[in-house]
């Protein structure tokens, strides 16, 4: 069975109020989700706690994952993040009030790919590691606040003290750059070389 | 590029990182339901934007995090009623029973036609961050509350209910419509209601079943939204004894109908099994 059947499988025992299979859920995902939140809260304890408030939600809502929007570790990965901001905001005392829902993205509909179309993963997280770090010290600070930190573009225009068009720009130009880089690596690819 | 240039469409980078707040991001979700150029830079992004967790740097999990997490996510989920303070913080592991092959599965915490127990199950455990209840969940929470009160002809009360549990802005509320689905052969014995909630933050359809033959193998029930010839998928879900229910919100009004189908799997964009419920909504 491949991992995007079994996850579907497992979610499916979940809503069955299967421990076991939250168990298998826990053991497959531990290592990647805990070192996802330990990206954001910089800390044992609350990345702990991340993780924890993670399973809760998996447990007790799995019918909130929608199998037919996309994989399970999409939707895993945006609850996590939102979890995390979440707890960064509460500890910052910052205001929650002008939140976007970063879950959404993973309610999306994804109209061109389907799942089977995820079995084929294009790049790793080496390669994006590595475009990142190619990114000028600007753009990554901008993605970095926004996306780690969850400030939006106009907390991040405040608190930089730099334009909202600049904070735009900087997004822009930075996804684009990843694009670019991460597309450089696809085109080398020979062209039997596909996954399966 | 002789094409006019929207600047919405610059925001889509922004959007898929999470970086609008929550009324740009649902101006900028209209904008991308009729965006083609989004729809198609939206899918290049996505990828890049879903590797960023593979990109975090491994981490030494740490001592005993699994008996932990794991003993109190399964101690939280008793029966409505019964004692379940556990505050979510991890703590020392000793005290708590570890995780055997034999466990019990707890007992679903709530059963549809009871709203009291609904409630009860999503406001007992309020850890810090659990607090900031996203706007739809607490839609959804309060449709699903408002159709087991129907059931029972409670629907006064339970809004003195909500409002006691303060666990939600009952009166920024508004239920729309709601619409019974009716069995679409007489061997079906499901029942179900579709409730569609309009709250600050859009038009959202909470569609909730019971009675529902049991799913095999793959099998998953489809909720779908039918304008004329044309049907949308508004998500899939499996279910418990029976019962089951989904939370979509709306991109686009003007469906005439709104339609359980069981499907062989979860992944079809069209329908293929045979419907089981369905309703006419007012366009
Ligand atoms: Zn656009």
């Amino acid at each position: 069975m491949n991992d995007i059947a079994s996850d579907i499988e497992m979610m499916r025992r979940i809503a069955g109020r299967d421990a076991m299979a939250l168990e298998a859920l826990y053991d497959r995902y531990e290592k990647a989700v805990y070192a996802f939140a330990y990206r954001f809260a910089q800390d044992a304890m609350l990345a702990e706690e991340i993780v924890q408030e993670l399973f809760m939600r998996i447990w007790n809502q799995p019918e909130r994952y929608d199998a037919s929007l996309g994989k399970l570790t999409t939707w895993i990965f945006a609850v996590t993040r939102n979890i995390a901001i979440d707890q960064l905001r509460k500890r910052q005392n910052r205001t929650t009030s002008q939140t976007a829902d970063t879950e959404r993205f993973a309610r999306l509909p994804d109209p061109a790919s389907g799942p089977e179309e995820e079995y084929d993963i294009k790049w790793t997280g080496e390669q994006l590691k590595g475009a990142l770090a190619a990114l000028n010290p600007d753009q990554r600070q901008v993605l970095d606040l926004i996306y780690y930190q969850g400030y939006t573009q106009h907390e991040v225009s405040e608190r930089q003290g730099i334009p909202l068009g600049t904070v735009k720009s900087r997004v822009r130009l930075a996804m684009k750059q990843l694009k670019e880089r991460l597309g450089d690596l696809e085109r080398r690819r020979t062209p039997y070389d596909t996954t399966s | 590029m002789t094409q006019p240039h929207d600047e919405t469409c610059d925001l889509l980078e922004l959007y898929m990182l999470g970086g609008l707040d929550e009324a740009e991001a649902l101006r900028f979700e209209a904008h991308l339901s009729s965006c083609e150029s989004c729809q198609e830079q939206r899918l290049a992004l996505a990828d890049i934007v879903g590797l960023l967790p593979a990109t975090a740097e491994p981490q030494p999990v740490p001592e005993g995090m699994k008996k932990r997490i794991l003993a109190n996510v399964l101690a939280e989920a008793v029966p409505a009623g019964s004692e379940a303070k556990t505050p979510p913080t991890a703590s020392p592991s000793e005290s708590q029973p570890s995780i055997q092959p034999s466990i019990q599965p707890a007992p679903k915490p709530a059963t549809p036609a009871s709203g009291a127990s609904i409630l009860q199950t999503t406001t007992r455990r309020t850890p810090a961050y659990m607090k900031l209840v996203t706007a739809g969940l607490a839609a959804a929470l309060i449709a699903l509350a408002l159709y087991a009160a129907q059931l029972r002809g409670q629907v006064g009360d339970l809004r003195g209910e909500l409002a006691e549990a303060g666990s939600a802005p009952v009166q920024e509320l508004k239920v729309n419509q709601a619409v019974k689905l009716n069995p679409a052969a007489a061997d079906i014995v499901a029942t179900g209601l579709a409730t569609i909630v309009i709250d600050k933050n859009g038009t959202h359809l909470l569609v909730q079943a019971e009675q529902l033959p049991k799913l095999q193998g793959n099998e998953a029930y489809q909720v779908w939204l039918i304008k004329g010839q044309e049907k949308f998928s508004a998500g899939t879900f499996l279910s418990d004894q029976g019962t089951g229910a989904i939370y979509y919100t709306l991109k686009n009004g003007g469906y005439d109908t709104v339609a359980i189908t069981l499907e062989p799997d979860a992944f079809g964009d069209q329908p293929r099994g045979k419907i089981v419920l369905a309703a006419a909504l007012d366009a």
